[in-house]
């Protein structure tokens, strides 16, 4: 297995630095020198910390004069100060604590902060990080390492059917014949899933709920190995199961993303309103499938500047 | 002391070993099963191990076959699995347990083995093989990188896997391990006693030793020694006990040298002492011989003394009933009276010589205790009433009528302590008080009103030979034997006597002897009254105690007058008239023929013999039937007699006409001297030589007497009475007088083993033997003087030739150096010469027998030809016709 962390995402983001800097210098905009940025875990996982870890790093980068202070308890935290949530049970809280407040939200699905905007109007005027990288950015690496594929298939679950549209005219912007089924909680995966693998040069698949992955990346995987069909996955984890390689949103990229907001932040004294997509991604393969396909794949930083230039090729 | 191997008890290396191997034993057997247990656990779980490693695997392998039916890949995989090596089978369940796929070897699921049930994740057991089952779960893949929640359990399984183990091999290793942990258990263990036995036996050995040593020691062994091999505390002790052994050696040799010290001065008084007991047996022979010779000698002088006196009595009897003048008679009456003194003090000789050589003999018989005593009194009575001393015999009513006991020695008792009342009271009265003391004993108080004894003489009064003083052996004669004579007699009852006495004032001799009572007092036998009339208070307490027993009534008169009264007021049923010797005789016959004419019941008078003789007149007694003469003082018999006889008689002559008598007799013409006498007498005899004689005679007829030879041939007559006399045999009971020439010394002694009535020695006296022959036979009266002097009838000549015979014989048995038989010849002779008193003869018969008796057979073939020579002679004196 490979991971590529410098993909196109860590080139952007020295760019996106020097913008903000210079941006600053020329607006003359005021600048909130005595805010403090008040980071609220939702626990003590490692990934929560390792973003935590990356915006403080980045916000050193951008801003060296600003505090910023990690919690896992809400406090009484000053009118002043920026509130930056890590995690879905840290926004809840957050937004328990202080509601009229904006505040910036990382690491969260945007399914969940659908949810949660379904649930709390006021939410929509924070400002939040989708954790989740969109299906085109799948598609992309799809056609990337299977440039010869003409089918592609994909199960979706309950959650991630809405997709069912976009990834259809994605693939078939891409030149993929797709093939799509969705699954219920009752059916036979392997029945389900068995003449979608035999039926695909490639699969792709989209995050659901947990359980649903869990069900089926099992049978997704041990079928596609026995069919010799490669398998696109939203997680390093996919890959180290046994997908040829996955596309997603590691720590460092959603601590970076973070930090890049806070400075617009403290420059603007704003946060860009609702969801905002992912900027940077993370690329990881797993040589021994693809050896096991016949598969070469390209070394990383050939394979990371393809995919980001494919990226911006895409329409 | 013995140690057993086995006794724990007793065996200390045993208890040892025990001690040190039983917990061994315990621990090695728990822990052989423990490491069996262990080691069959360790296989049996190595076993599951693999097992569950196994299932575990196909478990999480399987699942995408068996969640795709893929029964092909299932056969497969359970065939490939089934030939692993301990793995027996693998069966594949679906989610409703039913078997999909089965490999070949898989046991057939039975009652044991139900595949339908869950069997649960823990391996079962069963025959040979253990059963494992898993269930076969999707695994889920983890492919989120930020999962907000972990993977829960699978929900449902896809199926079930079920391995069977083949438990052969481990079954084979776990006897394997069984023998192998026996086998090193055994190994431990046998190591661990040896081991034990090993220091048990170092322990204990010197313990036995140390024991040992102190058995030994305590045996007497002390030169034991216990060893010291050791330096431990048992060394310590063994030279503890060493000292102690030491100690006790040292102190036993110091006692031995004392008591060996000792022995040698016991010893040496016991030499001397031993010496002493020498001189002193020497002089205790040399006493006895001359008790001997002493006793010999006054029996010798006694019987010596007896010849002369018998002669003199006979002759002097002859003589005053010959002649005509009343003085001349009265010398011979004093003639005999003396002779009679001398015999008694001969008898109180011979007796006392009895006493003191135990010779005396009496055998305890029941007896008739008043006639006894009564006809004692009355024997002595005369003697006093010539004195004018009035005897007086009062027992109690209360005194029984029969005892059991010693009648003889009763009655000697009475004769010497009555003969001595009499003896020394020249006047007043002699009183015998017969009564039952406190506890039941026989009381006999004699009083007197004699000269009495001094206080200083009445301790020594009882010894023999002792009278108060030489005043009075003057004065009264005797030989002082009397009292110890009495005094003999009463210890040899059992009783004690006892004296009170003051000078001129008389004594009392009080005896108390235990007799074993008969029957109770008698009850009074006629009703109505009874006067007595006497003068004298002593002689109507007398009459008032003797008539309790026959009347309910005795009323006494001591006045004429008093009974003159009661004739007039009353009708007695007898009247007894007492004559007192202080009243003169023609003064009472007069009071007594106005009584006469007055009554015509019964009337009893009493009066001393010599009276009644000498002044009552012939026509009284005649005419007066109805008056019975009782000499003074007169028995219960008497009186019973007198009441129940109305027919008056004189004194009468006894009878023995009739009466049975048997004579065994060897020697002829002793033989034919007693045949001759009972049949003067009427008696009806049989004559026997031997005592097998009168053993056939006994078997064939009842006699009244058996008169019993003792020295006689065959059988001697008291090896006759023995067989006569055992229980049931015709003769058992009948009275035996027994005739013997030598009563001191041995036939006294046989005679203790048989029933004898009377014993005479011979020569016997006639009266003597014709009084017994009277009383056996239960008749009564007068001897009559005709049956007297039968030797004077008797033919001369064989009685001499029996002597002549005799001599001839002991001679002969002399030369032959048989004593045995010349004493026996001897013995007859001194009988037979002894019947006609032959002076010489008889002395010379007498020394012979001694002679032969002691042995002396030189001497008494010495005396043997004087013997001869003097029986010549008088039988040329006796036979010649001029004599």
């Amino acid at each position: 297995m490979r991971e590529t962390g410098y993909s196109r995402g860590g080139r952007h983001r020295l760019r996106t630095a020097w913008s903000f800097l210079l941006l600053f210098l020329c607006c003359g905009a005021p600048f909130q020198a005595d805010a403090t940025v008040r980071l609220l875990l939702a626990g003590d996982m490692p990934y929560y910390q390792a973003t935590a870890d990356s915006l403080q790093h980045h916000l050193r980068l951008l801003t060296p004069e600003t505090v910023v202070s990690v919690h896992t308890q809400t406090g009484n935290w000053p009118e002043e100060d920026i509130l930056v949530s890590i995690g879905a049970q840290a926004l809840t809280d957050l937004r328990a604590r202080y509601p009229d407040r904006p505040a910036l939200h990382l690491f969260v699905t945007s399914d969940f902060w659908r949810e949660q905007c379904a649930r709390d109007p006021g939410l929509g005027n924070n400002t939040a990080v989708a954790l989740d990288q969109p299906p085109q950015r799948l598609l992309q690496l799809a056609r990337l390492l299977m440039p010869e594929a003409r089918t592609l298939s994909a199960v979706l679950g309950p959650l991630s059917r809405k997709h069912d549209a976009a990834l259809e005219g994605g693939a078939t912007a891409l030149g993929f014949k797709p093939l799509i089924d969705v699954l219920k909680p009752d059916d036979n995966p392997i029945a389900r899933l068995s003449p979608l693998i035999k039926a695909a040069q490639v699969v792709v698949v989209l995050p659901d709920s947990a359980d649903f992955n869990r069900a089926v990346a099992n049978w997704l995987l041990q079928l596609s190995f026995r069919a010799r069909i490669p398998v696109i996955g939203f997680s390093r984890a996919y890959t180290d199961a046994g997908a040829l390689a996955s596309v997603y949103s590691s720590p460092e990229n959603i601590g970076q993303q973070g930090a890049e907001l806070v400075t617009e932040r403290l420059v603007h004294g704003l946060f860009p309103p609702g969801l905002q997509p992912p900027r940077y991604y993370t690329l990881t393969t797993n040589a021994t499938v693809a050896n096991a396909l016949g598969i070469a794949l390209p070394v990383a930083a050939v394979l990371e500047s393809r995919y980001a230039a494919a990226l911006r090729e895409q329409p | 002391m013995k140690f057993s191997a086995l006794d724990i008890r007793r065996n200390l290396q045993l208890r040892l070993l025990l001690i040190g191997s039983l917990p061994l034993l315990l621990i090695t057997a728990l822990l052989t099963a423990y490491s069996i247990h262990g080691r069959h656990g360790d296989i049996l779980r190595k076993v599951e191990e693999s097992g569950a490693r196994m299932i575990d695997y196909l478990s999480h392998t399987v699942d995408f076959a068996l969640y795709s039916s893929n029964l092909a890949q299932l056969k497969a995989m359970a065939e490939s699995i089934a030939a692993v090596p301990g793995i027996r089978g693998v069966i594949f369940l679906d989610r409703q347990r039913r078997v999909m796929v089965s490999s070949t070897a898989f046991p057939a699921p039975g009652p044991d083995l139900d595949l339908t049930q869950p069997l649960g994740t823990a391996a079962r057991e069963m025959r040979d093989v253990l059963i494992l089952e898993r269930g076969v779960y999707a695994v889920p893949v983890e492919v989120d990188d930020y999962p907000a929640t972990t993977a829960g359990p699978p929900r449902a399984p896809l199926g079930w896997v079920v391995i069977a183990m083949d438990l052969t091999e481990a079954r084979r290793a776990q006897h394997a391990t069984v023998v192998s942990s026996i086998g090193i258990g055994a190994g431990v263990l046998g190591t661990a006693l040896l081991m034990a036995l090993v220091l048990s036996r170092s322990v204990v050995t010197p313990i036995r030793d140390l024991t040992n040593t102190v058995i030994r020691l305590r045996q007497g062994n002390l030169a034991a020694r216990a060893r010291t091999t050791t330096r431990d505390e048992l060394a310590h002790l063994a030279a503890g006990i060493n000292h102690l052994a030491d100690s006790v050696e040292r102190s036993q040799l110091d006692l031995q040298q004392q008591v060996a010290q000792a022995t040698r001065d016991l010893s040496r008084t016991l030499d001397e002492l031993r010496a002493k007991n020498q001189e002193l047996e020497i002089a205790g022979e040399r006493a006895e011989t001359a008790n001997r010779a002493k006793t010999d000698f006054l029996a010798r002088m006694s019987h010596e003394l007896r010849t002369p006196l018998t002669s003199i009595q006979g002759f002097v009897r002859l003589l005053e009933r010959d002649l005509q003048n009343a003085a001349d008679r009265n010398y011979c009456h004093i003639i005999d009276q003396a002779s009679v003194s001398l015999l008694a003090m001969i008898d109180d000789i011979l007796e006392f010589t009895k006493l003191q050589v135990g010779a005396e003999s009496s055998r305890a018989e029941p007896f008739d205790v008043l006639e006894c005593i009564e006809d004692c009194v009355r024997l002595l009575a005369p003697a006093a009433h010539a004195k004018g001393v009035e005897v007086y015999l009062d027992i109690h009513p209360a005194v029984p009528a029969h005892a059991f006991g010693h009648a003889r020695w009763l009655r000697q008792i009475l004769a010497n302590l009555v003969g001595n009342a009499v003896k020394f009271t020249p006047r007043g009265h002699v009183l015998v008080l017969c009564g039952l003391g406190p506890a039941g004993d026989f009381s006999i108080t004699v009083s007197d009103t004699g000269v009495g004894i001094e206080p200083d003489q009445q301790q020594q009064i009882f010894a023999a030979f002792v009278q108060a003083d030489t005043s009075i052996a003057r004065r009264f004669g005797g030989t002082g034997l009397g009292l110890a004579i009495a005094r003999r007699h009463v210890e040899l009852l059992g009783g004690t006597i006892e004296l009170s006495s003051n000078p001129d004032a008389g004594s009392d001799f009080r005896v108390s002897l235990p007799l074993q009572w008969q029957s109770a007092a008698t009850s009074p036998q006629h009703a109505g009254q009874v006067l007595v009339y006497d003068t004298d208070a002593l002689g109507r307490n007398s009459a008032r105690s003797l008539l309790q027993r026959l009347f309910d009534d005795a009323h006494m008169l001591a006045t004429f007058d008093d009974l003159i009264d009661a004739m007039t007021d009353t009708t007695p049923a007898a009247l007894v008239i007492n004559w007192s010797l202080g009243e003169p005789p023609e003064r009472q016959l007069m009071s007594l023929r106005h009584v006469l004419e007055e009554l015509r019941c019964p009337i009893i008078v009493q009066l001393p013999l010599r009276t009644l003789h000498e002044t009552i007149p012939r026509d009284l007694i005649d005419n007066h039937p109805n008056v019975h003469w009782l000499g003074k003082p007169a028995g219960i018999r008497d009186f019973v007699a007198a009441l129940t006889d109305t027919v008056v008689r004189s004194p009468g002559h006894a009878d023995l006409s009739g009466i049975q008598v048997l004579v065994a007799e060897d020697n002829d013409f002793s033989r034919l001297l007693l045949t001759t006498l009972l049949e003067r007498t009427g008696c009806t005899h049989r004559a026997v030589p031997d005592g097998l004689g009168a053993i056939a005679a006994c078997g064939e007829q009842k006699f009244d007497v058996i008169l019993m030879d003792i020295h006689m041939p065959e059988i001697t007559g008291v090896g006759a009475l023995l067989q006569i006399q055992q229980p049931g045999m015709l003769n058992a009971a009948t009275p035996v007088v027994v005739l013997t020439a030598d009563q001191l010394l041995d036939e006294g002694r046989e005679l203790g083993r048989v029933r004898v009535a009377r014993v005479l020695g011979k020569p016997y006296d006639e009266r003597q033997l014709l009084e017994a022959l009277l009383q056996l036979s239960g008749r009564t009266g007068t001897l009559v003087a005709e049956w007297f002097g039968s030797g004077d009838t008797m033919p001369k000549e064989p009685y001499f030739d029996e002597i002549e015979r005799l001599v001839s014989r002991t001679h002969d048995f002399l030369a032959d150096a048989d004593l045995g038989s010349a004493r026996e010849a001897c013995h007859q002779l001194a009988g037979i010469v002894a019947v006609y008193r032959l002076g010489e003869l008889e002395k010379l018969a007498r020394i012979l027998h001694a002679l032969v008796r002691v042995g002396d057979a030189e001497r008494a073939s010495a005396i043997l030809i004087k013997l001869r020579q003097e029986n010549f002679a008088v039988r040329r004196r006796t036979c010649s016709p001029t004599a």
